[in-house]
């Protein structure tokens, strides 16, 4: 088990996402001729056997898609297989990082909405398992709401990773004596919670009762009529 | 498991005027748990409460997660508490949570009396996953790839794309599985001596005791009286003795068909007694069967077969070496010592045997790279059941003492002194082979 860092000082780490597997969230929203495809996955970015176009090429076959999409799809992902290269090696601020994450999404039928805490300094954090337990808890039988629910937890982990980047190279200009960015670094905090107010409580791990709604999960079953009405909305929204 | 029910100090101390106490239930291995305490246990299993190492981490604040579970489980103890249900009231990374959750599960101190209706969803989920063994329906296994005749299929005569004997063994199947066909075509065994009764048996009315004719004869009833017998006749005509494969038999059958190949009627031949049907169809009940000639096959192109190639080299090695290590195993276990396998045997087999023996001495292929093929070929797990298996067996067709076989290391590394356990394990895979061909 790695041993966590020690937060006295906000060492900088290497770029990587905050769990256990370096999985990248790859989200695909593609658009030809009148057909749009939706899809979003997570995706092994160190592994050498997983070849983009051959995974393309598999997904526009399956879903019986025009050859047009193969090409996109694989471009999509390695467009945002590079950006999250491009990330790599840099230092991202570490420190007590401990985050809010916000589930709100559907997947087919089931609407979920959620609330909680995460430690970006765990790296042995697992959204996959996070959100198994979280459908075994609650009984949840649509087997695509596991992977739609651990997608969202590293989306988010994503776009705050790449957030303390960018916070630690503003530190890093800063500390060469750049005076302008002292309220950056300020913000920089703002993605974590002040640990003080974490534990409002009387300084304790128990919530207080009134807000153990706000941290509950929330799943709703929508009915087919509800699931169409939602999605011509949101056909019909301007991209 | 044994259980230790511990009164729960805290209903004592905040109900003072109850008489009752409140009986939880934990494992006797989480007996160490205190409510005033930590334990050495908690704190190695997770340390990053202890190391000091954050401020939103310490004994306090785990001891606050711990209790808190442990009593939102004990407010309906029959019920099972779900990790979602406990952490929406707890402050802290949710996987860490989860952490402490998975601890208190594992150890009893929360869900012990719970139903355990999630446990049975996620062993079946497991069942559903199926191994299947053997070639998949609809798929013809033949000997000869050239032939489009496949095998005759064993005696129950079903295809043989459904019923490659070897394929519809269950990933849990027994020794008994395996070999108890083989048993069972002894035929009825007497209750006294033990042999064969084909030739008429006497039947007690009341129990399913049987007795041969000679025992019968001799007074041997046991403690059943002789009026209770009933005599059987010969419910086996010729032809059904004809058909019992004996020990002899099987030897000279996998001897030709490894020189012969596929020439099921030089095969024939030199098993005097069967037909060529019966040939072929004894060779697939044998556990090894069809590797053998399909091995062969690939192994001599002279006498004008084409074969697997590479698939059957692969599988099964050179076989009159396997004879070799046969045969002297034969003698080993009549012998109940253990020599040196080529040398001295030799001497003492009768002279079938010890035809075989210098047959094989012309081939190149050393015992020990056969056994690491062989070995290689199944698991090790099957390898050390077989062997077991061999064992067992061995020493009850013998009727050797199964002392001189117990110590199975020793007993291997007499022969090979260099060798080392797992190796010894697939030498004893070929006493399972050889158990097969004595039928």
């Amino acid at each position: 088990m790695k041993p966590l860092p020690s937060t006295s000082s906000k060492t900088p780490v290497k770029f990587r996402m905050p769990t256990s597997e370096n999985l990248v969230p790859i989200r695909l929203d593609i658009e030809v001729g009148g057909q749009r495809f939706k899809d979003a996955f997570t995706w092994n970015i160190s592994d050498p056997d997983s070849e983009v176009s051959v995974f393309a090429k598999r997904t526009q076959k399956d879903l019986k898609l025009p050859l047009a999409f193969a090409t996109q799809i694989a471009q999509s992902i390695q467009t945002q297989q590079t950006e999250f290269r491009s990330y790599k090696g840099q230092e991202m601020l570490t420190g007590e990082k401990i985050v809010p994450i916000k589930l709100d999404l559907r997947v087919n039928r089931t609407l979920i909405k959620d609330q909680f805490l995460w430690d970006l300094n765990n790296f042995d954090s697992d959204p996959e398992e996070f959100s198994k337990t979280f459908c075994n808890d609650l009984g949840i039988e649509d087997p695509e709401v596991g992977p739609a629910v651990a997608f969202a937890i590293r989306e988010q982990l994503y776009e705050i990773a790449i957030q303390s980047v960018a916070t630690a190279r503003e530190s890093r200009n800063a500390k060469k004596g750049r005076r302008g960015e002292y309220s950056s670094i300020s913000r920089s905090t703002g993605a974590a919670l002040d640990l003080m107010k974490l534990f409002s409580n009387r300084y304790s791990g128990v919530r207080k009762r009134k807000e153990w709604d706000v941290f509950e999960p929330m799943v709703d079953m929508l009915s087919n009529e509800e699931v169409a009405a939602l999605e011509s909305m949101v056909e019909r929204k301007p991209r | 498991m044994e259980t230790t029910t511990r009164q729960d100090p805290k209903a004592e101390s905040t109900r003072p005027d109850e008489p009752e106490f409140d009986l939880y239930t934990i494992p006797s291995y989480s007996s160490w748990f205190r409510w005033n305490d930590i334990h050495e246990t908690e704190r190695a299993a997770m340390r990053e409460f202890f190391d000091g190492s954050s401020v939103t981490r310490s004994p306090k604040i785990y001891k606050e997660y711990r209790d808190f579970m442990i009593n939102r489980y004990r407010e309906d103890p029959s019920t099972r508490l779900t990790f979602t249900e406990v952490r929406k009231s707890l402050v802290g990374d949710v996987s860490l949570l989860n952490k402490v959750f998975q601890f208190l599960n594992q150890w009893g101190l929360i869900n012990f009396g719970a139903d355990s209706a999630r446990i049975e969803s996620e062993n079946e989920y497991k069942d559903e996953v199926r191994v299947e063994d053997g070639p998949p329906n609809g798929i013809r296994v033949v000997a000869d790839p050239n032939s489009s005749k496949p095998f005759p299929a064993s005696h129950a005569g079903a295809p043989l794309g459904a019923d490659v004997r070897r394929s519809k063994l269950s990933p849990l199947a027994s020794y008994s599985d395996v070999f108890g066909e083989l048993g069972k075509r002894k035929g009825i065994l007497c209750g006294s001596c033990g042999g064969n009764c084909e030739s008429g048996r006497y039947q007690h009315d009341k129990d399913s005791y049987v007795l041969c004719v000679k025992c019968f004869k001799d007074g041997k009833y046991g403690n059943k009286s002789v009026d209770d017998f009933k005599l059987h006749g010969s419910s086996v005509s010729d032809g059904k003795q004809r058909d019992a494969w004996t020990e002899a038999e099987t030897l000279l059958l996998l001897e030709s068909v490894s020189r012969h190949g596929d020439d099921w009627d030089i095969v024939a031949q030199t098993v005097k007694s069967k037909t060529k049907l019966e040939c072929i169809s004894k060779l697939i009940e044998l556990p090894f069967g069809e590797f053998i000639s399909s091995y062969n096959l690939g192994k001599d192109p002279a006498s004008g077969l084409s074969g697997n190639g590479d698939g059957g080299k692969d599988v099964f090695p050179s076989l009159p070496e396997q004879q070799d290590m046969i045969k002297s195993e034969n003698v080993m276990s009549q012998q109940a010592n253990g020599n040196e396998q080529r040398g001295d045997d030799a001497d003492k087999v009768p002279p079938l045997k010890k035809q075989c023996v210098s047959y094989s001495s012309g081939s190149g292929i050393s015992i020990m790279r056969q056994i690491a093929r062989i070995s290689s070929m199944v698991g090790d797990d099957i390898t050390a059941t077989a062997a077991k298996a061999a064992f067992a067996a061995l020493c009850d067709e013998a009727s050797c003492p199964s002392d001189s076989f117990n110590n199975e290391e020793d007993f291997a590394n007499e022969l090979w002194p260099a060798m080392d356990q797992s190796v010894s394990e697939r030498w004893l895979i070929c006493a399972e082979y050889n158990y097969a061909c004595l039928d």
